[in-house]
């Protein structure tokens, strides 16, 4: 089964009859580098908390290794929120003993490693480190698992370039053929360079699915260039 | 998995409660302590005031630090499940079952710490106050004494009969609290996650709304017994302690039946409702 992610009819309404995902079909293979794209408040969150088994979806299923969200898939996805997550009164040693307990696919000593590299204490408590550092500490937590599928919500978003470059870095090097990495984000010009396929979402759904050498060659431009192409207002 | 749960909740929510219990043994000592100064013999007008004012000063620290460990484990209840800290809770490989009953447990294990802790307290508060008016042997020392040294003929008289049941009943019932309260908070604030725009104000709402239903629920069931109560047994009986322990099983009863329903709400909704921002 190459198939890692499909989901099928897969619709999402908020309250207020707000339309967040509309009959989305879409199939996520194994071992890619995948960019999620689209504009503002097309859906790429939500389709991601619906993986995540963070939202229940109106209509349609959602299936991660040929199962339901659920303890089952969770422990093969590894998911890195777009916002500031952990409990700020944490240490990070007491993080990775946390991720250790419930993970299997935890790996302490990668985790230790890339701490080590970019010079973050274990003894530090969450609460005492900078914006970017605590975005770090969760790339690191997020990345240290040998997990079939990594989900990244704009995990470049409001950090420096050396930050981006260590982030895009760690997802190269810590990815294996077997897993898949789905990011979401906007910075489509820096992210490009890792990127085997795209799938562009516009208004609940799946607008196109491709990988980046086709859109190349076909196209003659690059993703971010067909992206302002596809999106522009 | 529930076991790594309990583990990790446990060692992330113990010092808040162990520092207040420190502060509320403390209080104890000190307010049973000053029954050793001398005032307490002298003729001083204030003093039978003055008496009250101290008893009503460490009642307040015992309800305080009760409110306050209530407050800090519906916040952190609240924090760890509905807000930034749910993306983790919610993406770890355990079920909603399982999330659930380790809040649940949790929050039972630790409202019964407290009731413990207050009873602590008030040994602590007790003894310290007749170990120092012992050590005065006064006029109001003596006073404090005789009162005390009657206690147990109260136990011979006839309104006293069913004092052990009723005591028992009281157990009983701090027990069941231990885990209806929590069943209330936790439900309260799951229910108010309904309104998903005014999260905060929706579990206020649902804490009033629970309350209300146990109470229509409680007074259904209690009447028939009330009634049956007042027309066959009530004349018969020379002690009200009976009636009292009726009644504590009866309402302890129809509280634990609404918190289990309450439990089995929560669970549905967590696992079928959860919208996080």
């Amino acid at each position: 089964m190459n198939e890692l992610v499909e989901v099928n009819n897969l619709t999402k309404v908020y309250e207020k009859k707000k339309l967040a995902l509309d009959h989305m079909n879409l199939t996520i293979p194994r071992g890619r580098i995948i960019g999620l794209l689209g504009p503002n408040g097309s859906g790429k969150t939500t389709l991601i908390k619906l993986i995540n088994g963070l939202l229940e979806p109106t209509e349609g299923e959602i299936l991660v290794n040929g199962r339901r969200p659920g303890p089952e898939s969770k422990a093969c996805v590894s998911y890195l929120p777009e916002r500031t997550y952990f409990q700020g009164s944490m240490k990070v040693s007491e993080l990775i003993s946390y991720f250790t307990d419930f993970y299997q696919d935890f790996s302490p000593e990668r985790a230790r490693q890339m701490l080590a590299n970019l010079k973050i204490s274990e003894d530090a408590r969450l609460k005492t480190l900078s914006k970017g550092t605590k975005e770090k500490v969760q790339l690191i937590m997020v990345m240290s698992r040998q997990a079939q599928l990594y989900i990244l919500d704009e995990p470049i978003a409001g950090v420096d370039p050396a930050a981006r470059d260590y982030i895009l870095k760690t997802i190269i090097s810590n990815y294996s053929e077997m897993s898949t990495v789905l990011i979401s984000t906007h910075l489509i010009t820096d992210i490009a360079q890792v990127l085997d396929e795209v799938v562009f979402i516009r208004d609940g759904r799946v607008v196109l699915q491709d990988t980046v050498e086709h859109i190349r060659e076909t196209r003659g431009k690059s993703v971010d260039a067909f992206f302002r192409e596809v999106f522009a207002c | 998995m529930l076991g790594k749960l309990l583990k990790h909740e446990w060692r992330a929510v113990w010092k808040v409660p162990v520092l207040l219990y420190g502060v509320l043994l403390l209080t104890g000592l000190i307010a049973g302590l000053t029954f050793s100064m001398p005032i307490w013999d002298s003729d001083w007008v204030g003093l039978p005031m003055s008496g009250v004012m101290l008893i009503l000063m460490f009642y307040f620290a015992l309800i305080g630090v009760s409110v306050g460990i209530t407050i800090y484990f519906a916040v952190r209840y609240y924090k760890s499940m509905f807000t930034d800290e749910g993306y983790l809770t919610h993406t770890l490989p355990v079920s909603a079952r399982e999330l659930l009953l380790n809040k649940v447990i949790t929050m039972g294990a630790w409202n019964l710490i407290t009731m413990a802790a207050i009873v602590l307290a008030l040994i602590v508060f007790g003894g310290t106050a007749l170990l120092a008016l012992k050590s005065g042997l006064g006029e109001f020392s003596r006073e404090v004494f005789k009162a005390f040294s009657e206690l147990p003929e109260l136990l011979d008289e006839p309104y006293m009969e069913g004092f052990e049941g009723f005591c028992a009943s009281i157990i009983w019932m701090m027990l069941a609290t231990a885990f209806s309260g929590t069943m209330m908070l936790i439900g309260s604030i799951t229910l108010g996650q309904m309104v998903r725009k005014h999260r905060i104000l929706g579990s206020i709402g649902a804490y009033f709304g629970i309350q209300a239903i146990t109470q229509t629920i409680n007074t259904v069931v209690i009447m028939p017994f009330m009634f049956t109560v007042f027309e066959d047994w009530w004349w018969d009986v020379d002690s009200p302690f009976y009636i009292f322990t009726g009644f504590y099983v009866v309402m302890s009863l129809v509280t634990l039946a609404v918190a289990v329903g309450l439990y089995f709400l929560c669970e549905y909704l967590i696992r079928k409702k959860l919208e996080l921002e």
